[in-house]
């Protein structure tokens, strides 16, 4: 059974779109709870894996230097950083999202940790909505809302289109995934900062290879 | 009536044409087909109602199989009964005024494309 949250959104998208079906409403959600995740990095997960030093360059063995992440919910569309076992920064790259290249090699073995923020997978719930931690629903819910009512009356020649409340809607959806970027970086800490000790560590500068 | 099968909509597209009786004067076969191309025409006009159909055959009726489902939303099912009615008022009938067929026409595309229909 859906969440209660869930049911009072759609209950709620259904009551302000007259017409529309559920299954473009779940189509549309998912867009927007993808728009939101992408541009927020609300949802993040830490994701440890093994690192074994390896002699050769990267040329040599690009394989030796690149690690899989996989989340265990949802798809990672950025790496927020990189860490040892001991909390130091390591500068990585991922061009292709879950596959974490080393910009140098480990002098040991070690776990490094990478923070990972993820959009919607391909799970989805019995009912058919996506699955996604409850709380941002909960915290985020009038926000998901507006982006489901603006993303809808945006459709075209639907009996619920309404390109001005459209633009009403999406307008306070945009300013609540910004809202929700500051709050992400800062741990959701009120005039928290958005670095953890020891600050010169983040304030560092690596080079990309 | 739920109008969830073909003969749902049929019988209650007779009511409309004040056509209950047999020998029919319109033939099931004509009323079953009208029901097939407004699926096609809903596919122009909403094609949300038919996702379900993006990758495989749009449903198709006939005469042969009259318990056959509509799988229509319920918001939507009335309309359906009306672009039947339309298509079948358009033919060249004596009984029929070219007034009627285009309300019925109409009605269906309001149905479809607004709320105050």
């Amino acid at each position: 059974m859906a969440s209660l949250d869930m049911n009072r959104l759609m209950d709620n998208a259904r009551i302000k779109l007259p017409g529309a079906l559920d299954g473009t409403l779940q189509l549309e959600l998912v867009n927007v709870l993808n728009d939101f995740f992408a541009g927020s990095n609300i949802w993040k997960e830490d994701l440890p894996f093994q690192v074994t030093p390896t002699p050769e360059t990267y040329l040599e063995d690009p394989a030796a230097w690149t690690y899989t992440i996989v989340p265990s919910q949802g798809q990672i569309n950025r790496v927020l950083g990189v860490v040892t076992s001991k909390g130091l920064p390591v500068p990585v790259g991922m061009s292709i999202p879950g596959e974490i290249v080393l910009a140098r090699q480990p002098s040991e073995a070690d776990t490094y940790t990478a923070q990972v923020a993820l959009v919607l997978g391909d799970q989805m719930t019995k009912e058919g909505y996506p699955a996604f931690p409850e709380w941002i629903l909960s915290k985020y819910y009038n926000d998901l809302l507006d982006g489901l009512l603006g993303n809808m009356m945006g459709q075209l020649a639907k009996p619920y289109s309404n390109p001005n409340l459209a633009q009403y809607h999406l307008k306070k959806f945009r300013s609540a995934v910004s809202q929700a970027k500051v709050e992400a970086q800062h741990e959701n800490v009120y005039r928290g900062q958005s670095w953890r000790f020891p600050q010169n560590f983040v304030r560092r500068r690596f080079r990309q290879y | 009536m739920a109008l969830d099968t073909v003969q749902d909509y049929v019988d209650r597209v007779r009511v409309l044409l004040q056509d209950q009786v047999a020998p029919y004067r319109y033939p099931t076969a004509d009323l079953v087909e009208a029901l097939s191309e407004g699926i096609l025409e809903t596919r122009r006009l909403r094609p949300d109602l038919l996702q379900n159909y993006f990758r495989s055959n749009l449903p198709d009726f006939s005469t042969a199989n009259m318990n056959q489902a509509v799988p229509i939303d319920p918001q939507y099912r009335m309309a359906f009964v009306y672009y039947i009615c339309g298509m079948t008022q358009l033919r060249d009938d004596e009984n029929v005024q070219d007034s009627r067929a285009a309300l019925f026409m109409n009605k269906f595309i309001s149905q479809m494309l607004t709320i105050t229909a």
